[in-house]
Order: structure tokens, then C-alpha cells, then sequence
């Protein structure tokens, strides 16, 4: 009835009583929005002289009574009046008043119309995003904006993501700066419920971020979260589902128990050693440890239910939602749970008062395995243990000897469950244990409980004039519930009695701003400025502790406050240093007649982690633009708008730890004197000082061009150049030196990029139409300069050697991949004897055929520490993303592609320090005689020549991959068929994730947000199917 | 014009709201800075107390204990362990396949120059701290000299030669220093503890006990005039006056000398205080922060199940040579455990296992640290400078300064006699050679051998087998990540 009798009210109220119908036979027409053809109901159908004739229905559809070629206005709210001649079957298109070009974007303390931007905003839009079963946040940024690069952690429920704003700027933490509706937040944003997200703004170059100044140095990404909308004063109710099922992708290849038992002859054998096993096929195929330890069909669940309401005098949008997860590896494990709950309001409290606030609240609990570590991960144990040895031990006589029994005694803390007792191997040592059984030996529950909330007032001034203050909080309380119960899993890995441990912190921050605002039209130029004052400050307290032996070995029971015990009570806590950072900032954007376009921005930022000397820093900023098809003399019909920009800016890290600059006295270097062994407190300097430490600063320049081809393309591009001086860094001391190096502003580093946008979207009908975007980035990052004299930085290591395999180095990449250059396998001894340096002496003299040929880099004439090299680069040099949208009838498809090209993983999944470790199934094609591989060498258990006891190419793979991220087909019920059963626009889908991965790595996962490039067996992503709906009633 | 009224009103709101100076300011919370320290006696005590500290560390860049490594790469000891991949440095060290990345090295290295930055800041500091008597200000200073001397000898005998730094170094000196050789690096603890020695007590009270002695300054001093093989006059005189002091005297049962009990007793002339009570785990392994001595947990048999003793991993198994050698010595019972002779008593063999155990430093169930992890707090002090150990320096001084041999044989038969071995009666090389025995059976296990090998030239023909190579093995090489650190300011030991 509503749509009836709505328009007829409008029509009486806005037009007085109708005349002058019913003259002639009825025409039928319909109104559309230009762009997507989509019906515009309720639009106002009149005469040239005003007199209303009718409205359109829900479809858009209306009928008139005149005569052909009459004169018609069509009017609708958000749209431009338009006159047409009545024709029988008319399509009125009318172009809304916030056409593409002139939406408004957030820019940080204000919004800007998007066609006067001179900056490089990118922006994410609630309909870009819905229903695509994010599971947190930033998976919305990933791949669907050029320059933003967001790698999944892994594929652990709850895991977070790797941000990247063009490129990474700072060895010192490149996290973008989080606004959340204008608070700054600590700790991440996945306390964010994706449902609720109206639009995510990321200011990509300077120019945009340095209004956030000090610490817009990574990019700033600004989150605004739904509000009430639209005037009609009806409230709606959304409600959206989805459920799915998680497996994993892939498996990777590894020896079965046959294969391994004749390899490891093979390498005793080659050792000169007796060979161990007898009968290899004895084995059959043995334990596969992957399929033991991955969890099939994981369920994943997200329900939200939203009310939300507008009307001239106020607004609120109101949301509940809960997600659940399962990992797909250790059922029972790994599991996230979020929950979430939001009321967003507006009021006009007096005709120049408006107040408002936004209130989110989140609880999350989750439960994570170890990953990506080479000491103890599921997967990485899944890989190296030895196939032979199965999942339980169930033989009698296994059970009754060592390692099982002690003195003809069971181990009381061997690992057990239902299924028996699990196994242990007496092939594979040190942290490579029975998976499973490891897996039952901790037990780590971590929760969070957080508020986000914001409060401001905005006063119309007149004039031109507003001032806006708001305060925010976020206020988060987090920790975790721990069990580990006594346990025996081989000689190396065992706890006699049990540890129940307990944690709880409180972080809370509150921030204050205060702005003026000033917009003026003086005939054809436009000013719009604002000024302010900021301040925000940070503190948070901590108390742990823990208790040994408590009489339960069940998770569920363990507590701390078990009475017996009480000296094996441990207790922490303290309080962070407080954290302040206070600002004065302004921004004046200027236009002529909407042609010519400039902003400048300064900020000033004083931050409490810096010394007295160096506390403020200041951050310019100018961009200028213009738009050329504004201009009298643009005629392309080819290009029909476009606009170019340009633009420099600074912008600050303060990525510093409190009172870094000092020196400070650390305890806890003690001593017992005396026959009672009386501890005695020592104390010394935990450092050298620096009190010049100061901002890290990162100069932006930004080019960039914004085209739309005709109707339905558009190009959008960017080229930049982002050189980042004063990085903080600490250069490595030698050890005479005696105290470790403070932190100081020496390093300097370089990322340049084009990030480049295109995208086709058009409608064939209401029903029918087609949106393709894509983009691509290129990022080159290098650092060129760290300060200490020997030009690197260690990085990562690998194994219990510690294998030195990334390095920060001038004038490469950032984290590189470093070791030895190999060169092929010596096929025979006449390879190895000729491998001679220029005085004839043989490189590799303890080589023998089947070993690697490793590259004398410096040309020293020797193989050595000094031949380690490039191998490797862990940063992709381009990343793309693509999301192809289609409409037809009821049924409308996403497919979402993503990818990385020109990277590389080190894979160090394998333990190379131990030689009866499993190995992968690339290990067949080993080299077994002249001519058998080039590729990979021979295996011994004797390996003099280093082959895998050193860093080298042999272990780096191409990183490459493109993904379809997703895939979703779905179907929207006809209106009439909802309307029966009481509801409006309801969507029934099935959305695949992670369908298909395209690429040549051969570990579980190419991407590898958590550990930079490196794969020590990461959490790999689910391939997931799910079905979902959403509707809303009112 | 209301407008602009409003406006600057709300441009003053603006400035209203700026913060107050102390907004920025932090407050240290839980901690102190550097440069409001040193500014009381408790304060200079604790920063005494922290070079002392360094004393017990073990566990930097892995397991690096002194005096087992000592005996591992000695022919009194194996690597042992779970098997050859257990511990790459005590293998390296054991068969000598050094390498500038491999073996003990880096851990040793980085520990003495902690502990010379921390002596060299106290002296540096000691003499600003108000409130300060003379006499705590001498002998403070005098211990922590005697502390730089420790361990630059240490590194002296690890690595022939060093960088000599005797004060803290400003960034623009880092790359200034050079190797000093052995003879300027002796000359720096020869002087560090002639100065030491008058200002050091001559006895220490029950609560200090630990704490420097002249005593210890002098057999240290002694002990370094042995090892560069120069001022043995001076050496035999600093031992007979250690001797004649009359502080120290034998334990009269050689069992007694390590039990808990006798810790600091009364032949301990120098020790290396460790404590069960530091209740740390792994987190802090590699910190330097536990007070454990967990020597004592890899010394000890793996897997063990039985009386007395507790499970340990099975490190530096005693070679048969030294059981062998020990046979008819009243103390190789309580030198060596036979493993597979305890009654109810059960071990896994590990890697190069001999069924010998060290038993000086042997785990103990009565010793069992109730809190943190039990393997990195082991309370077991460490016996640097044992009376007997100053007796039998003393004899040899005298011997090869060409001192009485009459007063040489009696300090060395003073040693024996308290385990019932029949005195020694020679004179010549053959009472040399009748002292280095000596010092082997009574000291065995206790880091002494190796050393005592290469001063006297016979380390390539005894460990040759091993894989030692003379003009090589009698120092570590420079551990490879500190060459490249200290960007060409070091130069490698010979033949690495």
C-alpha cells in the first residue's frame, strides 16, 4: 500500500489537488537512473505548468493520460529535473544529482567532492563489499584499489593482514594509520564488523595523509560506518546469513613410508653408514601426517541483523552481528569467534546544533596453533616426521620399552586421548614430535572485549563559519587463558608437571578535536578550510600469572586459584608508560569554477616518544589539479572527463618506543654472594643512549590523471615516488663494544610505483548490465641508505643453526633473500675436479659428483660466508586485483580475481639440520647418477659439501600467484514473491572462496603475509564453500 | 560581523584546548634512566653486583660453560649429547672442526665484553657517586679490576688475541680498536690486578662470601703468569703467599669439595656463585639473565631414572683415556660416574657414550631447583681457584723458576697425601711431569686440562688424534658474525 499512497500524498501536498487528467488514452513509461537503468520509484510526473499527473511505482512504471509530444517534468529526489515529450513506452533517464564525479569522499577532519580531489584517495564503497563473506576488514581492501597491498596472515581464523600503503616505508613498522569515524585506533580493526562498514577511504600520497601528519606516514585508512538513510522516516531491518564449509587446497608432496625408508638408505649408504632399513617396501604408504592433521569441512557461520532510520530531525543505525570460524587444521584447535554490536546516531538538536555518536562494542575469543615456525608448527611437524611411525602406538611391544616405559613403568605423561596412545618417533628428534600429540599439549584461549565509541557537536556558525568538537575512546580489555597440561613427547619435549596460566591487560586511549571550518563561494572561487587542535593520549596496564601443578589435566578446570601450590604462583604486571601526541593542523582547499584545484595542508605534531629536542615535527603539504573537461573549449567526445593532478607532502612515523631515546637501568643482573646464596639486585644500562632520536619522515610525490572514456570507462592513474629519510635503525654493534646500539635516525629508503585503476561498467536494462574493474600496481622498493657501515641488517634465520637467510641491505630490496648462489649438480668427478679458481686450485674440494656447484660470487677465487648473495625477493614488483560484476534478470554473478607477479618464498619448511627428517617428494627426482638431475643433489647422510646445511637458491621459488578470491552467483526474489511472505529486496547466494590458486610455489600457500616471504609451514587459506542470504523488512 | 565574533571564539576554543607542557612528558614507570643513576652507595653496589653478573652466564649464542667445554675439547671428555646434531659447538670443539661460524666462540666472546663494558662503566662512574666512604670506593674498585682481569684472561687463553678496551667507547671510537696481542693483553691483567690486591680483604664474611679475595687476585694473577709461561718466580711467590695466608686449608675428604655444602668452603679460593632460586625458564635463555648453572643439567645422563642422581642430556661423557689414566687413583670414584654400575639406576647411552659421567657437577635429586625450569637452575657453584689448585701452581712455579724442589714436592704431595696416594719423590722433568699428572687426576673435569695442554706445548701430540692442529686449534677463531661487525677492524686467529 505504501507505494500507492506515498506518491499521491506527495503529489496532494507538494501540488495542490491534480487537474487536467484523463483526457486521452494512457500512456505507459518508466523511470530509470542513468548509469545502472535502475527503476526510480516514487519520481513526480507533471505537466509543464506544475500540475502533477502521477508518480512511478516500485518499478519504476507509471501511466499518464495525455497526448503524445506533450511536454512532461519528471522529478525525483537526488536526481536532476528532467522534460521530456510524452511517448508511448518512454524510458525517462534522469541523472542523479551525485553522479560519479561528485560524490563526496572523506578526507580526514572533512569531506571533499570527489571531482575536486587532488590527492590520490582511493575509496571502498558498502556495495563493493556486501555479501562477499568477508571475514574480517581488511580482506575489503584487498585487491580492489591499486597501491593497497593486503596479504592474508594465513589462513588461522582470526589471523590479521599485512597492509601495505605503496610499497613499505619503514623498516620500523609500516602500518597504515587506522580512523575509525574519526578515532584513531590502536591494535588494529578487526573489531570491526565488515556489515557495518559504509565506506573505507585510504589516503594513499601525502598530499592526503599529511593531515594526519605525524603519523600518515604509512597511508591512512579511513573507516566510516553506516548511518540512518534516506528521509522517509521508515525503519528497515536487514538480516544477512551465511554458512559455509572450509577445506584445504592443497597438499604438499612428501615421501610416503616406502620412499622414505629407501632414501634413507640411500643417504647411510652414500655416508658409508649400515643401512637402517632392511625391507623398505615393509612400510607400505605409512602415516600420512597431513591428512591427520588438517580438520575436513570446517563450518564458518556469520549472521547480522541491522535496524536502521532517518528522518529530518535525526538518525540511527543500530547492528548486531556474531561470525564463527573453525580452522582446517587441528579440530578443536583453531577457532575464532567474533561478536559484535553497534548504534550509530544523529541529532538536530537546534537548527545550527547537530550531535552525534557512533558506539561499537566487539567481543572476540580464539584459539590459534603455532604457525609458520620450523620449531613446532602442526604443519611444519606434519612435513618432517618421518612416515614410518604411525599416529598411535598400538603395539604391545613398542609400548612396553623406551621411550613408552621407564623401569617397565608407563610414562605417566605420555599423550593420550581415546584413540590410544599417540606415537612417538624414534627416527625424527628435537621438535619434530608426533603433530597430533602436540597438538594436545597446549591449550591457548585468547579473548578481547572492546568499546569504540565517539561523541561530537557541530555548530553552524553562519557565514560560512562552523566549529566541531568530538572526543573518542577506545577502550579494549584483552588476554588469554592458558593450559598446558605435564607431558612426554620425546626425549627433548617433555613437562612433568602441568602450567595453568592467566593474562589481562587494558588499553585505553581518548582523543579530543577541535575544528573550524570555513566554505565561501566569492563568485566563481571556492575556498574551504578548516583548522584544529588534537590531542590523544594512550594507557594501559597488565597483570598476569601462573601456577604449576594444579590437580587437573583438563583445560576446562584449570585455573590459578587452586589452593595447593601456592610457591609455584608467578605473578606480573605493570603499567605502560603513557603515550601522548598532540597537534595543530590546517587544510585550505581552493577552486576556481570547479577548473582549477588546489590544497595545502599543514601539521604540526608533538609526539611523548621523543626527547625534549626533537619532539614537534612539521608536515607540509600542497597538491594543485584540473579539471580539463570543464573547460569551455573541451570538445572530446572520446575522453568526456578528465582531470589531472599533482602533488608533495611529508608526513611523519613516530614508530618509537617509549623513552627509546634514553638510556635506561635494567635490573636483573644478579648475583648470590654469601654461603645462603643472598641474591644480591645488579644493575646496568639497557642501552646506549640517543637523545637526538626523532620523526621518521616520508616525501611524497604524486602524479596522476583521472579519465572517463565516453560513458563507461574510466581510467584512473598514479605515479609516485616516496623516499623515506631519518629511518630509525639500529645498526649492529660489534660485541667488544659491550651494550646493545640505540635506535637513530640514520636510514634512509625508496619506494616508487604506478598504481593504475580501470574499470568498464554499463546497463543494458534495468535487469541487465556489466561492471568490470580492475587494477594494477608496480611498487619498487629499495633502502638506500641504513646507516651503519657495513650497509645491512641481519634478518630472518632458519633453523637451530640459525641460517642467516634475509637481509636489509642498501641498495636492495627490503628483507631480501640471502645465500649462496648454486650453479647446477657436478655429474661426475671430472665436474667437481674441474671447477678450479684461476690459480688451478679446486673451488669445492670436498665436493664429490651429486653435489651442488655452488657460485664463487666475489670471484675470491674461494667458496665461503663472503659468496652469500641476492637470491630472492619477498616483495611482489606487481600486484592486481580484478572483480567482474554481471547482472541478468534475478541473477547477478561476482567473480573476484587477485594476485601478485615477480616475487619469491623461501621455502624452509624442511628441517635440514635433521638428516632422518622427511623430505619433500621433490626428493625422487634427486640426483642418483651422471645425467639424473641437475636440479636437485644427491642425498647423504654425510653432507660435507653443504648442499642443504646452507641458505641457497635451492630453497627459493617463484612467489607468483593469481587467485580467484571469489566466486559468487546469486539470486534476487522476485519483489512479489518476497512481498507475500513479508519482505523486500531478499537475496539468496552461493559464494566460493579461494576456488582456484594459480601458481608454480609448491608449499601449501604463496601467500605469506606473516614472516615476509619466508614459509616455515604457514597456516595455509581455506578453500571455502558457502551459501548466504540477506533481506530486509520494515 | 557575528560570524567573525563566533569564528574567533571558536579559534580561541582552539587554544584553549592546547595541552599543558607536562602533557608530552613521560615518566619512566617501572624503570630508571642511566642519567639519574649512580647517585648513592646502594646504586654503586648494584652496578658492582652487575659486573659480577656476568661471571655465571652460560647461555649465550647456546650453551656456552666454561669449564664443560674446557673439558670436552681436553681428552677427558666427548661431546656426547642426543646425537652429532645436538649441539654443533660442543662437537666442533670436541673433534676441532672449528670454523669461524662454528663452535663456541661467538657465546664466549660476547660474554667477556659484556662483563669488561660493565667493569669499565663502574670505574668510570665509581669515583662521581656521592655518599661514598674511601674505602668502599677502593675496594670496589679493586674488584671490579679484578673482575676485567678475569675475563680478559679468558679471553686471552680463548683467543690468543683480542681488542683491549679499558674504558666504555663513544660511537665515534667503535671502529678504532685493533688486536692487541697476548703479551699487551696480559700486561692490562697483570695490572688490573697488582692494583687490585692491596685494596681487596683478605677474608670476606659469611654473607659476602664470593665476593673477591687477595687470595683470588693472587692465584689469578699466578694462574695468568703460568699460562704466558713468564715471571715464574713471581708466580711461585704470589701461591706462597696465598699458602701462607692461612685462610685456605684442603677439605680432608676429596668427596666433600662439591657437594652443596662445601660451596665456599674452605678450599675455594675463587667461585662462580650460581642459585636455584632465579626460578627462570627458556624465555630468558640467552639473556644472561638466569642464575642457573646448567652445565650441571648437560653433564648430566639422559634419561636417568634411579637413586641419587636426576636425568640431564648427556653431555661431555668422560672419555676411557681419563678412566683409564684414573685407575688406582683413590679419587676417580668421586670424579667419574659409572653409569652402568648404579644399583636401580637406568640411563639412555647418547651420542659417543662411554658409560662415564662427570660426577663434580653431576645433577643431584637433592639439588633439584622446585621452581622454573629445573635444567637452567641448578644452584652448583663453579670451582674456579681450589686451594689444591694454588698448591700445585706453586709446586710448578717453583719447580720452573728453579725454586726449591724440596718445597715443590711438598705442596704437591700436601695434594696427594689428603687422598691417601703415595708422595712423589722426584725432582727435574720428571717432578714436572709428576705435577702435570697431578693436576690432571685433581682437577680433572674441571676446565683446567685443555689449557694445561697448550702452555705446556703438548696439546698437539695429546688431542693431535682429536684433530688438533698446532699453530691453530690453541685458539677459537673470531667468531664470523663479530669480523663482519666490527667492519675490518679485526683480523682472524691464524689458519682459520
Amino acid at each position: 500500500m505504501t507505494q500507492r499512497i506515498l506518491p499521491f500524498l506527495v503529489s496532494l501536498l507538494a501540488f495542490g489537488t491534480p487537474t487536467a487528467w484523463a483526457q486521452t488514452a494512457p500512456l505507459k513509461g518508466t523511470v530509470v537512473e542513468e548509469g545502472s537503468l535502475s527503476p526510480i520509484p516514487n519520481a513526480v510526473i507533471s505537466l509543464a505548468d506544475g500540475a502533477v499527473l502521477t508518480s512511478s511505482d516500485a518499478q519504476g512504471a507509471f501511466t499518464v493520460n495525455v497526448k503524445s509530444g506533450v511536454s512532461l517534468k519528471v522529478r525525483a529526489l537526488g536526481y536532476t529535473d528532467k522534460t521530456v515529450a510524452a511517448a508511448i513506452g518512454m524510458r525517462v533517464v534522469l541523472v542523479s544529482e551525485t553522479s560519479e564525479l561528485d560524490e563526496v569522499v572523506v578526507v580526514g577532519f572533512g569531506t571533499q567532492k570527489k571531482s575536486n580531489v587532488t590527492g590520490a584517495i582511493a575509496q571502498v564503497k558498502a556495495k563493493d563489499i556486501e555479501n562477499m563473506s568477508l571475514l574480517r576488514v581488511e580482506q575489503a581492501l584487498q585487491g580492489r584499489t591499486a597501491g593497497v597491498q593486503v596479504t592474508q596472515n594465513s589462513g588461522q581464523p582470526g589471523a590479521g593482514s599485512v597492509v601495505r600503503i605503496r610499497g613499505t616505508a619503514s623498516i620500523n613498522g609500516s602500518d597504515p594509520l587506522y580512523v575509525v569515524d574519526g578515532v584513531v585506533i590502536g591494535g588494529g580493526i578487526d573489531y570491526l564488523n565488515p556489515n557495518d562498514i559504509e565506506t573505507i577511504e585510504v589516503l594513499k600520497d601525502a598530499a592526503s595523509a599529511a593531515i594526519y601528519g605525524a603519523r600518515g606516514a604509512n597511508g591512512v585508512i579511513i573507516v566510516t560506518t553506516k548511518s540512518g538513510k534516506g528521509a522517509g522516516g521508515q525503519m528497515n531491518v536487514s538480516v544477512s546469513a551465511y554458512q559455509g564449509i572450509q577445506n584445504p587446497w592443497r597438499k604438499v608432496s612428501v615421501l610416503d613410508a616406502t620412499e622414505y625408508a629407501t632414501l634413507q638408505n640411500e643417504m647411510a649408504a652414500a655416508a658409508g653408514q649400515s643401512i637402517p632399513y632392511a625391507d623398505p617396501r615393509s612400510f607400505g604408504a605409512g602415516t600420512d601426517w597431513q591428512d591427520a592433521v588438517f580438520n575436513r569441512n570446517a563450518p564458518v557461520q556469520s549472521i547480522d541483523v541491522s535496524m536502521s532510520q532517518s528522518s529530518k530531525e535525526g538518525s540511527y543505525f543500530a547492528s548486531v552481528g556474531r561470525f564463527r570460524q573453525e580452522g582446517i587444521i587441528a579440530p578443536g584447535r583453531s577457532n575464532f569467534e567474533r561478536i559484535t554490536a553497534r548504534l550509530n546516531t544523529t541529532n538536530k538538536v537546534h537548527r545550527a546544533i547537530t550531535v552525534g555518536m557512533s558506539t561499537a562494542f566487539t567481543h572476540n575469543t580464539s584459539q590459534s596453533v603455532a604457525e609458520n615456525t620450523e620449531f613446532g608448527s602442526p604443519l611444519g611437524r606434519a612435513l618432517n616426521m618421518d612416515p614410518i611411525t604411525p599416529v598411535y602406538e598400538t603395539n604391545p611391544l613398542a609400548l612396553s620399552g623406551a621411550p613408552y616405559t621407564v623401569n617397565g613403568v608407563l610414562r605417566p605423561n605420555l599423550v593420550r586421548d581415546q584413540g590410544g596412545i599417540y606415537a612417538i618417533s624414534n627416527r625424527v628428534t628435537s621438535e619434530v614430535v608426533n603433530p597430533l600429540a602436540a597438538l594436545l599439549t597446549n591449550t591457548n584461549v585468547g579473548w578481547s572485549d572492546k568499546i569504540v565509541h565517539q561523541s561530537y557537536a557541530n555548530v553552524d556558525l553562519g557565514g560560512g563559519f562552523s566549529a566541531r568538537t568530538s572526543m573518542g575512546i577506545d577502550l579494549a580489555f584483552y588476554g588469554g587463558n592458558g593450559f598446558i597440561p605435564s607431558y612426554y613427547l620425546n626425549a627433548t619435549n617433555f613437562l612433568d608437571t602441568n602450567l595453568v596460566t592467566q593474562s589481562f591487560n587494558r588499553a585505553f586511549s581518548w582523543m579530543w578535536d577541535n575544528t573550524v571550518a570555513y566554505t565561501k563561494d566569492f563568485g566563481k572561487h571556492h575556498v574551504d578550510a578548516v583548522a584544529g587542535h588534537s590531542a590523544q593520549a594512550v594507557n594501559g596496564s597488565f597483570i598476569g600469572g601462573s601456577k604449576r601443578d594444579v590437580p587437573t589435566d583438563d583445560f576446562g578446570f584449570a585455573t590459578i586459584s587452586y589452593a595447593r601450590n601456592a610457591e609455584s604462583e608467578r605473578v606480573y604486571g605493570g603499567k605502560w608508560e603513557r603515550y601522548a601526541i598532540e597537534s595543530y593542523f590546517g587544510r585550505v582547499n581552493y577552486d576556481y569554477d570547479d577548473r582549477y584545484l588546489a590544497t595545502v595542508i599543514l601539521r604540526a605534531d608533538a609526539s611523548s616518544r621523543f626527547g625534549p629536542n626533537f619532539r614537534w615535527g612539521y608536515f607540509p603539504s600542497i597538491s594543485t589539479g584540473w579539471n580539463l573537461h570543464k573547460e569551455s573549449w573541451w570538445s572530446s567526445n572520446l575522453i568526456s572527463s578528465m582531470k589531472i593532478r599533482a602533488g608533495y607532502g611529508m608526513s611523519g612515523n613516530d614508530a618509537a618506543g617509549s623513552l627509546e631515546y634514553a638510556a635506561t637501568i635494567s635490573g636483573g643482573r644478579n648475583y648470590s654472594f654469601g654461603y645462603n646464596e643472598f641474591m644480591q639486585n645488579g644493575t646496568s644500562p639497557s642501552q646506549i643512549a640517543n637523545p637526538d632520536l626523532r620523526w621518521e619522515r616520508v616525501g611524497q610525490a604524486n602524479l596522476g590523471a583521472d579519465l572517463r572514456w565516453g560513458k563507461f570507462m574510466y581510467t584512473n592513474l598514479d605515479l609516485y615516488h616516496r623516499a623515506t629519510y631519518d629511518m630509525k635503525t639500529r645498526p649492529v654493534l660489534p660485541d667488544y663494544v659491550g651494550n646493545d646500539a640505540p635506535t637513530a635516525n640514520v636510514g634512509k629508503m625508496r619506494n616508487m610505483g604506478v598504481d593504475l585503476e580501470a574499470g568498464y561498467e554499463r546497463s543494458f536494462s534495468p535487469t541487465k548490465s556489466i561492471r568490470v574493474g580492475g587494477n594494477v600496481s608496480y611498487v619498487q622498493n629499495e633502502v638506500v641508505f641504513l646507516g651503519n657501515e657495513e650497509g645491512y641488517l641481519p634478518g630472518q634465520r632458519w633453523g637451530p643453526q640459525g641460517l642467516e637467510i634475509t637481509r636489509i641491505q642498501e641498495g636492495l630490496p627490503i628483507g631480501y633473500f640471502f645465500g649462496f648462489m648454486t650453479d647446477g649438480v657436478f655429474q661426475n668427478s671430472a665436474d667437481v675436479a674441474g671447477y678450479v679458481n684461476t690459480e688451478g686450485g679446486m673451488l669445492q674440494p670436498d665436493a664429490v659428483a651429486g653435489d651442488f656447484r655452488f657460485v664463487d660470487v666475489n670471484g675470491d677465487g674461494a667458496i665461503d660466508a663472503d659468496d652469500r648473495t641476492f637470491i630472492g625477493n619477498p616483495t611482489p614488483d606487481w600486484t592486481f586485483g580484478a572483480t567482474l560484476n554481471a547482472r541478468w534478470g534475478g541473477f547477478d554473478a561476482v567473480v573476484f580475481l587477485q594476485g601478485v607477479v615477480g616475487n619469491q618464498i623461501y621455502n624452509a619448511t624442511r628441517r635440514y639440520d635433521l638428516p632422518t627428517a622427511n623430505l619433500n617428494g621433490s626428493a625422487l627426482d634427486r640426483w642418483t647418477g651422471e645425467g639424473s638431475s641437475d636440479l636437485y643433489p644427491r642425498l647423504t647422510a654425510l653432507d660435507k659439501n653443504f648442499n642443504f646445511a646452507r641458505s641457497s637458491n635451492f630453497y627459493v621459488e617463484d612467489g607468483s600467484f593469481a587467485r580467484i578470491k571469489t566466486a559468487q552467483l546469486g539470486y534476487t526474489l522476485p519483489e512479489a514473491l518476497a512481498a507475500k511472505v513479508g519482505l523486500k529486496r531478499t537475496r539468496i547466494y552461493y559464494s566460493g572462496t579461494n576456488l582456484l590458486t594459480l601458481t608454480n610455489y609448491q608449499g601449501f600457500d604463496p601467500e605469506i603475509g606473516n614472516g615476509f616471504g619466508v614459509d616455515r609451514g604457514i597456516y595455509p587459506q581455506a578453500r571455502m564453500h558457502s551459501i548466504g542470504f540477506s533481506t530486509s523488512l520494515n | 560581523m557575528k560570524t567573525i565574533h563566533l569564528s574567533l571564539l571558536a579559534a580561541g576554543a582552539l587554544t584553549v584546548a592546547s595541552c599543558g607542557k607536562d602533557f608530552l612528558n613521560v615518566d619512566p614507570i617501572g624503570r630508571e634512566l642511566e642519567i639519574n643513576y649512580y647517585q648513592n652507595p646502594g646504586q654503586a653496589y648494584e652496578a658492582l653486583v652487575s659486573v659480577y653478573d656476568v661471571l655465571q652466564w652460560n647461555d649465550q649464542n647456546g650453551f656456552s660453560i666454561m669449564y664443560l667445554l674446557q673439558t670436552v675439547a681436553s681428552d677427558d671428555a666427548h661431546a656426547g649429547g642426543s646425537d652429532a646434531s645436538d649441539q654443533p659447538s660442543f662437537v666442533a670443539y670436541d673433534n676441532f672442526s672449528l670454523t669461524p661460524n662454528l663452535g663456541p666462540q661467538a657465546g664466549f666472546w660476547r660474554k667477556n665484553y659484556r662483563g669488561i663494558y660493565r667493569a669499565n662503566l663502574f670505574l668510570e662512574k665509581i669515583d662521581g657517586v656521592p655518599g661514598t666512604t674511601n674505602e668502599f670506593v677502593q675496594r670496589t674498585t679493586a674488584e671490579a679490576k679484578f673482575l676485567r682481569a678475569y675475563y680478559y684472561l679468558d679471553l686471552l687463553r680463548l683467543f690468543g688475541s683480542v681488542p683491549l678496551i679499558t674504558k666504555t667507547l663513544s660511537p665515534q671510537e667503535y671502529y678504532e680498536v685493533t688486536m692487541a696481542t697476548p703479551e699487551q693483553i696480559f700486561a692490562q691483567v697483570e695490572a688490573d690486578l697488582l692494583a687490585a690486591i692491596p685494596n681487596l680483604p683478605l677474608e670476606v664474611g659469611a654473607s659476602e662470601k664470593g665476593r673477591a679475595t687477595q687470595g683470588a687476585a693472587k692465584a689469578l694473577l699466578a694462574r695468568g703468569y703460568l699460562y704466558m709461561n713468564t715471571n715464574m718466580a713471581d708466580a711461585a711467590q704470589l701461591c706462597e703467599e696465598v699458602i701462607q695466608s692461612g685462610v685456605y686449608t684442603l677439605t680432608p675428604n676429596f668427596a666433600d669439595i662439591f657437594t652443596r655444602a662445601n660451596e665456599h668452603g674452605p678450599e675455594s679460593v675463587f667461585e662462580i656463585a650460581y642459585s636455584e632460586n632465579s626460578t627462570v625458564g627458556w624465555e630468558v635463555f640467552g639473556s644472561g639473565y638466569g642464575e642457573g648453572n646448567v652445565g650441571v643439567q648437560m653433564c648430566g645422563m639422559r634419561d636417568y631414572s634411579g637413586p641419587e642422581y636426576s636425568t640431564g642430556w648427556g653431555f661431555a661423557p668422560i672419555s676411557q683415556e681419563l678412566y683409564d689414566a684414573m685407575v688406582g687413583d683413590t679419587r676417580r670414584a668421586h670424579t667419574i660416574i659409572v653409569g652402568d654400575s648404579i644399583a636401580g639406576g637406568t640411563y639412555t647411552p647418547g651420542y659417543q657414550n662411554t658409560g662415564y659421567f662427570v660426577k663434580k657437577y653431576a645433577p643431584r635429586q637433592a639439588g633439584l631447583s622446585a621452581d622454573g625450569e629445573p635444567a637452567l637452575n641448578w644452584g652448583n657453584n663453579v670451582r674456579v681457584i681450589r686451594y689444591s689448585d694454588v698448591l700445585l701452581m706453586a709446586a710448578e712455579a717453583l719447580a720452573r723458576s728453579g725454586g726449591s724442589e724440596a718445597t715443590a714436592r711438598g705442596y704437591l704431595n700436601q695434594v696427594r697425601q689428603r687422598v691417601s696416594m703415595q708422595s712423589v719423590q722426584t725432582s727435574g722433568s720428571a717432578l714436572l711431569d709428576a705435577i702435570a699428572h697431578e693436576r690432571r687426576m685433581e682437577l680433572a673435569t674441571e676446565g683446567h686440562r685443555f689449557f694445561d695442554l697448550v702452555r705446556t706445548n703438548k696439546a698437539a701430540e695429546v688431542l693431535g688424534a682429536k684433530g688438533f692442529v698446532a699453530n691453530k686449534h690453541e685458539w677459537l677463531p673470531v667468531p664470523q658474525t663479530e669480523l663482519d661487525a666490527a667492519q675490518g677492524a679485526l683480523t682472524q686467529n691464524p689458519n682459520y
